[in-house]
């Protein structure tokens, strides 16, 4: 688990910005759609979720906004923006012939 | 159960700084903590288990809280940069002001040359000290908030009046500069020693005047 960790952290804001693209969402249920889509062998800590949001949110890639829940606790929402859409275009690219070559190698 | 979280959480960031950043984040944090830890007492896991795989889950905190104070390094080292040259372009105005009124007294007593010719050089050289002053003080950047906190609001509502308060008094500076400069000149070249102190009296009226239109400039706002 630790070296598979390894390899997805570099990918963690493309991650990211990849949930965010179908929809505005938040933490707790970003994280949530990681382990579902992962079957429970990949989630993200707390730590580096938000860092990654502050860094995503510096660079102009997201937004955030507080949600209007009437009842209990506010969430804060993130959503992508059109800088944000095409750097998760970029990256995305660069994995695939990142992976097609590394599948060459070993 | 999401008091306990919240305590938790507040005892990890117990060295962050207490800005409005850091109470947004640590309120996000607990919301979507608590979230979960009812989600997996939802599924059936005991309060206490699910209690202790939330707080596992948050991980280190140390990087989020390093990530939130990279800001404050990046601005002290830009107001350390422009204090700098603040110092620089004031000594060195202060410098040209001496200069101009020593060009004065030497082109007129030393050289014996043309009245008016030392007064265009006087000018000419406090002149461009005054625009070096103002100019300065312009377009000096705004106190830049390193966080949210009310200290650092009321250091930039600090810097704000101090800058205007700067401005008022290095004007003032330049006016009573000038007036002793006009005075010396005209009683010299002249010989009206007999009138010209009236100056003074003219100094005083517009030093009354520039406080008085940055006091109306001040209330205005």
């Amino acid at each position: 688990m630790s070296i598979t960790s390894d390899l997805i952290r570099g990918h963690t804001e493309t991650i990211i910005l990849g949930q965010l693209i179908a929809k505005d969402s938040y933490g707790y249920e970003i994280n949530k759609a990681i382990q579902e889509k992962t079957d429970n062998q990949y989630e993200l800590k707390e730590a580096t979720l938000y860092s990654a949001f502050r860094r995503l949110e510096q660079a102009g890639f997201i937004l955030s906004y507080w949600g209007d829940e009437t009842t209990g606790a506010r969430r804060r929402y993130y959503s992508i923006t059109p800088l944000g859409k095409e750097a998760y275009r970029q990256n995305k690219q660069d994995w695939e012939r990142a992976k097609e070559l590394i599948d060459r190698l070993i | 159960m999401s008091n306990k979280i919240r305590s938790k959480v507040d005892l990890l960031f117990a060295d962050a700084p207490q800005t409005k950043k850091v109470f947004e984040l640590k309120e996000e944090l607990i919301v979507n903590l608590t979230e979960k830890y009812d989600d997996l007492v939802g599924l059936g896991k005991a309060p206490e288990d699910a209690y202790n795989s939330v707080i596992a889950s948050i991980g280190d905190v140390d990087e989020l809280i390093k990530g939130l104070r990279q800001n404050d390094v990046f601005n002290s080292e830009r107001e350390e940069k422009e204090r700098r040259k603040t110092a620089l372009v004031v000594s060195g105005a202060v410098g040209l002001y001496i200069l101009s009124i020593l060009a004065l007294i030497s082109i007129v007593e030393v050289f014996r040359a043309d009245g008016v010719l030392a007064l265009i050089v006087f000018l000419l050289i406090a002149g461009f000290s005054t625009c070096m002053l103002i100019y300065h003080f312009m377009s000096k950047p705004k106190y830049i908030k390193a966080d949210d906190t009310l200290v650092e609001e009321f250091k930039e509502w600090k810097q704000e009046h101090t800058k205007k308060n700067q401005l008022c008094k290095s004007l003032i500076s330049i006016m009573w500069t000038l007036t002793v400069a006009i005075y010396l000149f005209i009683s010299f070249t002249m010989g009206i020693w007999a009138y010209s102190w009236i100056i003074f009296i003219i100094g005083a009226v517009v030093d009354q005047i520039i406080r008085l239109v940055f006091d109306m400039n001040g209330m205005r706002e």
